[in-house]
C-alpha cells in the first residue's frame, strides 16, 4: 500500500513547503467540486483545504440534507460514530467550503457542466443502489433490501412508508452476515424503550411496536472464518438485554485448533464466537434470539400468493483453493427450508453511472480510476477524480473511507502542483447560473438542524428527522421570511 | 478505596471535558484560519459537554494525581511527550496532565484524526508506542479498545489509541509515532 505511504508524504511536503509549490501551475485560486456530501465528498475536502490555502471546495448534495451515510446509514443506537458530523460542520462553516444542497449532478446538471465551472471534479456519490439475490420468488412481498430498511428506520426521504410486514410472523431471516446484516438485526431485536431515546424515526418506532419478530436468522454463504461483521458489533449483539446470540458449538468446533495461528483481528473475532457458542439450550421462550447461521446459500422465496412464507436455502460445502488462501463454497444439493414472514437481502450495495461521460465499470460498480484519478480507456481524465465507495466498491469503515478520500485528494494536489488541472470558466460562479433550482446553503441546513433537534426535545430524543424534502424547504422559505 | 476511586473518575471527567471543549474549539481555527463563524463553536461546547456527560468512559484503571485535576489558575503541569509524524519528523511538546494523547496531539496539530471524538467508535487515533514504554502506560488496554484496534491500519503489538492515554506522570517522556502503513480492513 505504497500509495498510501507516497500521498502522505506529498500531502505533508506540500503542507511544509508552505503551499509555495501548490499554486505552481495557475495563479489565483483552485476551484474544487465535490458530488455527494457523504464521508467520502466531506473527508476529501477536509484534506485539500487542510493542506493547501489556495483551494476552494463545494461540496453538492442532492438532498437538501448534508453527511450522506453517517446521516442516513450509521445506526440510530450508535450515535458516538456520528461525532464526526462536528468535524465536518466546522469545515463547511468556513469561507473556503461550501455545501450546496438540493442539487442532483447527473440530473440538474450534467458532468460537464459542472466541470466548466471548476479546474476539478471530485465524485463522491456512494453507491445508492444494492445488490439482488436473483432468485425465484425475490419480489414477494415481504423480502426487502438491507438498504430500504436501513433507509426507513433513518429517515431517508421516500422510505417513511415503506409497508414492512412486522406482525405477520415471528422470524425474520437476514442474506448476509456483515455489520448492516448486525445493525438491522439489532434494531428489530432491541428493547423498543431503548430505540425510542435514539434519533430513529418516529414511523419506524410506530412500526416497530407492533413487531412481533422474536428471532432472526443471519446467513451466511461461507463459514464462522468468513464473517464480513466486525468484533465490536458482534460485542455489542452478545450484550443485548433480552436477547440471546445463539452459534451452534458445532459449527465453531472445527476451528478451535487453528484459531491462535490466525491474524489478530480474525483471531480474536473467532474467539469470541467460539465463546458466545452453545447448544442452545439455555435460550428460554422469553428471549429475542439472533442466530447465525452458515455454509447456506438463497434458493427460492417460498411464497404464498405472492407473500413470503418461508425461504429454501442449499447447504453448501466450503472448499480452500490450493494456497489455502481463498474460500469458496460449493452447493451440495442438498436444501433446507425455514419458515420466516420476512427476508432481508444484505449482499451489498451498487453504484450507479449517474453520467454517461463518466467511465464506468458495470461489473465491478465502480468508476474506472487510478489512486482517485478517473481513467477511460487507459487516458486520465484531467481534473477528474472519484472517492469513496464509488471509487473503491462500497466495503469499509468511516476510516476506510477517509484513507481512501486521502489518497484522492493527495492525486488532486500532485495534479495541481504539476499543473495538470484544466484551467476552466472559475471565475464565474455555479450560483449565480442554476436559477429555476433551490439551491439549499448550509446556513439553510442548520435551520432544519435547529428544527429538528427542537422537536426531538419535545419527545426526549436527541433529534427527530424530518423526512419530507418539501417540508425541509418549507422550513428554510419561513426562515428567510 | 472504591469512593477514592469514583472520585478521581469524577474529577477527571470534569477537567477532561473541559479541557477538550477547549481545545477542540482552539483547534477550529488552527485547524482551518479562516474560520467565520462564533456560533457553531458555542454549539460545540454545548456538543462536547453533552458527549461528556453521558458517553465519555474513562479507562480503567488511572495513577494520576488527583491533585493536578482540580481546576486551579496556575499553569497546569506538564510532561513530554514526543510524537513522531508521517514524515519521521520528531515533535516533541508538553503534554498537559489529565489530558488525553489525542487532546495533546490536537493541541499542538500533530496530524491525527479523532473521528469520533473520543468515544471509542473508531480507530483514527491508532498511535504506536515505542516498545520500552508500552508497558509502562498506567491506562489498562480494555477489550473495547482492543476491539477498535483491530480495524486500525498498521496494527502493532504495542498500539494503543491516543484517545485512550490519560497524560501522567508515569509517561513523562514517551514516544509515539503516527502509523503510516496501511493494512486494509478488507484482507482481515
Amino acid at each position: 500500500m505504497s500509495w498510501y505511504i507516497s500521498a502522505v508524504k506529498c500531502l505533508s511536503r506540500s503542507f511544509k513547503s508552505n503551499n509555495a509549490a501548490l499554486s505552481g501551475g495557475r495563479r489565483g485560486l483552485t476551484r474544487i467540486a465535490i458530488v455527494g456530501s457523504g464521508p467520502a465528498g466531506f473527508y476529501t475536502a477536509h484534506h485539500l483545504i487542510k493542506q493547501c490555502d489556495d483551494v476552494r471546495v463545494d461540496i453538492f448534495e442532492a438532498l437538501p440534507v448534508p453527511f450522506g451515510l453517517i446521516r442516513f446509514g450509521v445506526a440510530p443506537d450508535h450515535p458516538e460514530v456520528k461525532n464526526v458530523i462536528n468535524q465536518f460542520t466546522t469545515l463547511a462553516l468556513t469561507d473556503r467550503c461550501r455545501f450546496i444542497g438540493n442539487i442532483n449532478i447527473g440530473t440538474d446538471i450534467n458532468i460537464n457542466q459542472l466541470r466548466s465551472y471548476y479546474n476539478g471534479v471530485v465524485l463522491a456519490y456512494g453507491a445508492e443502489e444494492d445488490k439482488t439475490m436473483g432468485i425465484k420468488g425475490e419480489d414477494s412481498y415481504g423480502v426487502f433490501s438491507a438498504r430500504s430498511f436501513v433507509s426507513w428506520y433513518n429517515g431517508l426521504p421516500g422510505y417513511e412508508n415503506l409497508n414492512l410486514n412486522l406482525s405477520s410472523g415471528d422470524t425474520a431471516v437476514i442474506i448476509g452476515q456483515g455489520n448492516v446484516a448486525l445493525d438491522i438485526a439489532r434494531i428489530l431485536l432491541t428493547p423498543l424503550d431503548t430505540l425510542k431515546e435514539t434519533d430513529i424515526c418516529s414511523h419506524a418506532v410506530d412500526a416497530l411496536s407492533f413487531s412481533k419478530i422474536k428471532k432472526v436468522i443471519m446467513v451466511g454463504r461461507r463459514g464462522p472464518l468468513q464473517v464480513a461483521f466486525t468484533i465490536k458489533e458482534l460485542r455489542e449483539m452478545t450484550k443485548l438485554p433480552q436477547c440471546k446470540t445463539m452459534i451452534k458449538h458445532k459449527d465453531m468446533l472445527p476451528y478451535k485448533d487453528i484459531i491462535s495461528e490466525l491474524p489478530r483481528p480474525r483471531k480474536r473475532l473467532t474467539e469470541l464466537m467460539l465463546k458466545t457458542s452453545s447448544d442452545g439450550r439455555d435460550i428460554s421462550n422469553d428471549d429475542n434470539v439472533l442466530e447465525l447461521l452458515f455454509c447456506r446459500s438463497p434458493m427460492e422465496i417460498i411464497a404464498r400468493n405472492e407473500i413470503t412464507k418461508g425461504i429454501k436455502l442449499e447447504i453448501n460445502e466450503l472448499i480452500e483453493d490450493a494456497n489455502g488462501g481463498n474460500t469458496t463454497a460449493v452447493g451440495s444439493g442438498e436444501y433446507e427450508t425455514i419458515d420466516c414472514s420476512m427476508v432481508l437481502r444484505s449482499i451489498g450495495y451498487k453504484s450507479r453511472n449517474i453520467d454517461p461521460e463518466i467511465p464506468f465499470d458495470e461489473k465491478l460498480g465502480i468508476i474506472n480510476n487510478s489512486k482517485g484519478r478517473v481513467v477511460n480507456n487507459g487516458t486520465t481524465i484531467n481534473g477528474l477524480y472519484c472517492s469513496g465507495w464509488v471509487k473503491r466498491g462500497p466495503t469499509g469503515v468511516i476510516l476506510t473511507t477517509m484513507n481512501d478520500a486521502f489518497e484522492t485528494a493527495g492525486s488532486i494536489i500532485e495534479d495541481n502542483k504539476n499543473g495538470m488541472l484544466p484551467s476552466s470558466n472559475t471565475a464565474r460562479d455555479i450560483l449565480n447560473d442554476i436559477k429555476g433550482f433551490e439551491p439549499v446553503l448550509f446556513e439553510d441546513w442548520l435551520k432544519i438542524d435547529e428544527e429538528e433537534k427542537r422537536r426531538g426535545e419535545l419527545v426526549g430524543k436527541p433529534r427527530e428527522k424530518i423526512v419530507s424534502v418539501l417540508e425541509m424547504l418549507q422550513i428554510i422559505k419561513n426562515n428567510k421570511n | 478505596m472504591a469512593t477514592m476511586k469514583c472520585l478521581t473518575r469524577a474529577g477527571l471527567l470534569v477537567s477532561r471535558g473541559r479541557l477538550l471543549s477547549t481545545l477542540c474549539c482552539r483547534n477550529i481555527g488552527k485547524t482551518y484560519p479562516k474560520t467565520t463563524s462564533h456560533i457553531f463553536s458555542q454549539n460545540l461546547f454545548k456538543n462536547l459537554q453533552k458527549f461528556n456527560s453521558r458517553q465519555f468512559q474513562p479507562s480503567l484503571s488511572l495513577s494520576t494525581d488527583t491533585s493536578s485535576q482540580k481546576p486551579t489558575k496556575k499553569k497546569p503541569r506538564t510532561v513530554k511527550v514526543t510524537f513522531v509524524d508521517r514524515d519521521g519528523d520528531e515533535i516533541t511538546v508538553d503534554a498537559k496532565i489529565g489530558d488525553t494523547l489525542l487532546e495533546v496531539a490536537k493541541e499542538y496539530d500533530v496530524d491525527l484524526e479523532g473521528a469520533c471524538e473520543g468515544t471509542l467508535s473508531c480507530s483514527t487515533c491508532h498511535l504506536i508506542v515505542d516498545k520500552n514504554w508500552y508497558e509502562k502506560i498506567p491506562d489498562f488496554l480494555t477489550e473495547e479498545e482492543q476491539d477498535m484496534l483491530d480495524l486500525a491500519f498498521g496494527l502493532t503489538d504495542t498500539s494503543r489509541l491516543g484517545c485512550q492515554i490519560v497524560v501522567s506522570d508515569a509517561i513523562d517522556g514517551i514516544r509515539l509515532k503516527v502509523p503510516t502503513e496501511t493494512r486494509d480492513i478488507r484482507n482481515l
